[in-house]
C-alpha cells in the first residue's frame, strides 16, 4: 500500500501531463471497446439472423444427402421423423424441431418459367424459427392444426414467394403459378399453387428464387410422404456443439450439420473482421504505448537525481523500477476505467437510439446499429491497456536505472 | 574507540578519452566512531570521489575499504544496498527531496525499507524532525520551505534510520550563513548525543569552528590526515 501511495503521489506530481496521458489511454480504451462492440454485434447479428433466417441451429438429413442430390430426393419416413423429433425434443437445450422438404424445380405462369429453390414447411413451427423474412404483400402461409382442423385444398396449395421472383414472374397476391419438381422416384410432378404472400429476405439472390409452400403440398409435389430435412432450433446458440454431440451419440444412420457448416461464410467474415480489428487494435495500442512511454520518459528524466538518492539510501533498482511501473499501472488503470465508463455510456445511448445503418453488401435492407457490451472483450482490452502502460513505464525506468549512481545523484 | 572507516592504498582512476585521470592516489585513512570529520580541498581535489567510495556509491580502482570492521565487497550490489540502508545516512548538496511529498513523507522514505508500520514510521520521523527544529513544518512540501529548512529535512531523512555513519557531500554549498550555522549545530548535536560519526566534504571556511578533524586532499593526494581544531 505504501508503494502504491507513493506512486500515486508521483502521478499527481505533474497533473496536466498525467491527465493528458490518462486521456489518451481512455480514448484508446474507448475506441477499442466501441470497435469490439461493433464487431461482436456484427458477428452476433450475422449469426443469429442466419440461424433465425431459416437455417436453424442444426439440420438433420439422410447420410450423404447434403452432398448427393439423388439421396436427397428421399428422406425420413413419417415414423422415423417422429422418432427423431421425440428423441431430440427431449433434450433440454432444444427449443423445437420442424420438418422441411427442400426441392429444386421450376415456377411457371405459362408465359414465364423460372428456376426456383423451394421448401415445404410446417408453418406453425416455421414461424417460430424464421424471424427475418417479412411478408411485404399479402399474408403468410395459413396456420394448420392437423388434428382439429383438417387442411383445406386452399390451405394446402398456397405459396409465399420472393419479392424479385414475383416481379420476374409478373405475379401478384392471388395469382396462380405452377410448380414443377422431381419426385422422390426420379419422375416429374407439377402442382398449381396460389400466391398468398410475397416476402423479402433482404438477400436479392434468395428473393429471386425462393418459394415456400406447406409441407403437405411439398409431399404432393414430390409424391412422397418423406421429409428430407429436420431442422433443430435451440434456446441458445452456444449449445450447438453440445447438442450435436448428444444427437451423434443418441441417433445413428443420420447426418447432421451445424449452422456453421451450413453457412461457412460466417467463419470468413469472422476471420476478416478479427484481422481488421487486430491491426486496428495494435495501432491504437501502439499510439497509447508511445504516449505513455513519452510521459514516463519525461517524468523519469526529471527524477534521475531523486532515484539516485533512493538508491543511495538502499532502494534496489528493482524496487525503484517497480515504483515507476506502478505509476504506469495507475495511469493505465485510470485510463481504462474512464474509457470503459465512457464507452458504456455511448453504447447504451446508441443501443437506445437505434440508428439506422445502410444495407451491408449482399443485402437490400438496412439494420439498426447495435453495439455489444461484452465483459470479456472489455476485460481483455482494459488488461491490454494496463499491461502496456505498465511496460511503457517500466522500460525507460529500467534504462535510467542503469546509470551510474553518482551520475544519477548529480543529474540536474 | 571502534574504527568506523579504514582505507588502505585507495586509488581511483577515471578514463576520459585517451587520458587517465588519477582522482585519488593511494589514500590511507582511519576514522574512529564519533569523530566529526571534514574532507577539505579545492574543487577537483577528489573530496567527493573519496566520500562516494566510502559511501559505497562508487568503486575504487585499487585499494581496500573497511567499514565497521568489515571489508567492503564492491562487486555485490545488493549487499551494498542493504549495508547502506542499515548503517549509513547521506546528505547531498542539492537536498534531492521529493517535491510532491511533505517534509514528513520525505523523511519517512528510508523507513519504507524497514519493517516498521505506518504509525511507527510517522512517529519516528516526527521525532527526528523535532530534533532538527522543523516541528512546525512537517506538513510543508519542499517548495514551501527555505533552502536551510530543506537541507534540515534532508538531514532528518539521513538520520531517521539511526545510521552509524553520516556522509555529507558539500552540505552547505547552497546555504546562507544562518542556515549553515543551524545545520552545523544540528549535526554537532547529533554527533554528541548519539555518537554518530560524521564525515563531510567541504571547502567552506565558515565551517572551521565546528569541525573536530580536517582531512586535506590535494590533487588526489592526502596531504593532511587530520588535526583537531
Amino acid at each position: 500500500m505504501k508503494w502504491i501511495k507513493l506512486s500515486w503521489l508521483n502521478v499527481l506530481r505533474n497533473t496536466r501531463r498525467s491527465i493528458i496521458a490518462i486521456s489518451i489511454i481512455a480514448l484508446g480504451t474507448f475506441s477499442l471497446i466501441i470497435a469490439s462492440g461493433y464487431v461482436l454485434a456484427t458477428f452476433e447479428g450475422l449469426r443469429e439472423s442466419t440461424i433465425q433466417g431459416g437455417l436453424g441451429h442444426i439440420q438433420l438429413a439422410l447420410p450423404n444427402a447434403f452432398i448427393d442430390k439423388e439421396i436427397d430426393q428421399g428422406g425420413f419416413s413419417a415414423e422415423k421423423k417422429k422418432q427423431l423429433q421425440q428423441t431430440i425434443e427431449a433434450m433440454p437445450e432444444v427449443r423445437l424441431t420442424t420438418e422441411r422438404i427442400l426441392f429444386e424445380g421450376l415456377a411457371s405462369t405459362g408465359d414465364i418459367t423460372i428456376a426456383v429453390i423451394g421448401k415445404g414447411v410446417n408453418i406453425n413451427k416455421e414461424r417460430k424459427i424464421t424471424l427475418f423474412t417479412p411478408i411485404i404483400e399479402g399474408r403468410n402461409l395459413p396456420n394448420i392444426t392437423p388434428n382439429t382442423n383438417p387442411e383445406t385444398q386452399e390451405q394446402i396449395y398456397s405459396a409465399v414467394i420472393g419479392e424479385i421472383l414475383a416481379r420476374d414472374l409478373k405475379v401478384k397476391v392471388g395469382d396462380s403459378i405452377t410448380l414443377l419438381a422431381s419426385t422422390s422416384y426420379q419422375g416429374i410432378n407439377a402442382i398449381d399453387v396460389t400466391v398468398v404472400g410475397i416476402n423479402r429476405s433482404g438477400i436479392p439472390e434468395y428473393d429471386q428464387r425462393s418459394v415456400m409452400i406447406p409441407v403437405s403440398a411439398a409431399k404432393v409435389l414430390r409424391d412422397s410422404e418423406t421429409v428430407n430435412r429436420l431442422v433443430v432450433s435451440l434456446h441458445d446458440t452456444e449449445n450447438t456443439d453440445l447438442v450435436l454431440n448428444k444427437i451423434a451419440s443418441a441417433l445413428n444412420n443420420i447426418e447432421q450439420k451445424s449452422w456453421l457448416e451450413l453457412f461457412p461464410f460466417y467463419s470468413n467474415v469472422v476471420t476478416l473482421y478479427k484481422n481488421i480489428f487486430g491491426v486496428m487494435g495494435c495501432i491504437i495500442l501502439l499510439v497509447v504505448l508511445m504516449s505513455v512511454n513519452n510521459t514516463m520518459v519525461m517524468a523519469i528524466m526529471e527524477r534521475v537525481a531523486e532515484s539516485g538518492t533512493l538508491r543511495a539510501y538502499g532502494f534496489t533498482t528493482s524496487r525503484i523500477s517497480k515504483l515507476f511501473a506502478t505509476e504506469g499501472l495507475i495511469m493505465g488503470l485510470c485510463g481504462a476505467l474512464l474509457g470503459t465508463v465512457l464507452a458504456t455510456v455511448v453504447i447504451v445511448f446508441i443501443n437506445i437510439s437505434l440508428f439506422d445503418m445502410p444495407p451491408p453488401p449482399g443485402r437490400s435492407v438496412g439494420y439498426p446499429l447495435i453495439l455489444n457490451w461484452n465483459i470479456y472483450a472489455i476485460t481483455v482490452i482494459s488488461l491490454a491497456m494496463i499491461i502496456s502502460c505498465t511496460i511503457a513505464a517500466w522500460l525507460p525506468a529500467r534504462k535510467m536505472l542503469k546509470k551510474n549512481i553518482i551520475d544519477a545523484i548529480n543529474h540536474h | 574507540m571502534e574504527t568506523v572507516i579504514r582505507v588502505k592504498g585507495l586509488s581511483k582512476d577515471f578514463v576520459q578519452g585517451s587520458q587517465t585521470i588519477n582522482a585519488l592516489k593511494s589514500i590511507n585513512l582511519t576514522i574512529k566512531q564519533g569523530e566529526f570529520v571534514a574532507i577539505n580541498g579545492y574543487s577537483g581535489s577528489g573530496k567527493s570521489t573519496l566520500l562516494n567510495i566510502i559511501g559505497t556509491l562508487d568503486k575504487p580502482s585499487a585499494g581496500e575499504v573497511e567499514l565497521f570492521g568489515q571489508q567492503v565487497n564492491f562487486t555485490n550490489a545488493s549487499s551494498l544496498q542493504e549495508f547502506r540502508s542499515e548503517k549509513m545516512g547521506f546528505i547531498f548538496q542539492n537536498f534531492n527531496l521529493n517535491p510532491v511529498l511533505t517534509a514528513l513523507e520525505n523523511v519517512q522514505m528510508p523507513l519504507l525499507l524497514t519493517d516498521l508500520n505506518s504509525r511507527q514510521r510517522r512517529e519516528k520521523s516526527i521525532e527526528v524532525l523535532n530534533k532538527v527544529g522543523l516541528t512546525d513544518r512537517i506538513n510543508h512540501k519542499p517548495g514551501q520551505l527555505s533552502g536551510g529548512q530543506q537541507q534540515r529535512v534532508a538531514v532528518a531523512r539521513a538520520l531517521v534510520s539511526d545510521p552509524l555513519l553520516l556522509l555529507a557531500d558539500e552540505p552547505t554549498a547552497n546555504l546562507d550563513s544562518e542556515s549553515t550555522k543551524q545545520l552545523m549545530l544540528v549535526l554537532k548535536e547529533m554527533n554528541k548525543q548519539s555518537g554518530l560519526t560524521v564525515l563531510f566534504s567541504s571547502h567552506d571556511e565558515r565551517l572551521l569552528k565546528y569541525i573536530q578533524r580536517t582531512i586535506t586532499l590535494n590533487d588526489g593526494l592526502l596531504t593532511d590526515t587530520g588535526s583537531c581544531l
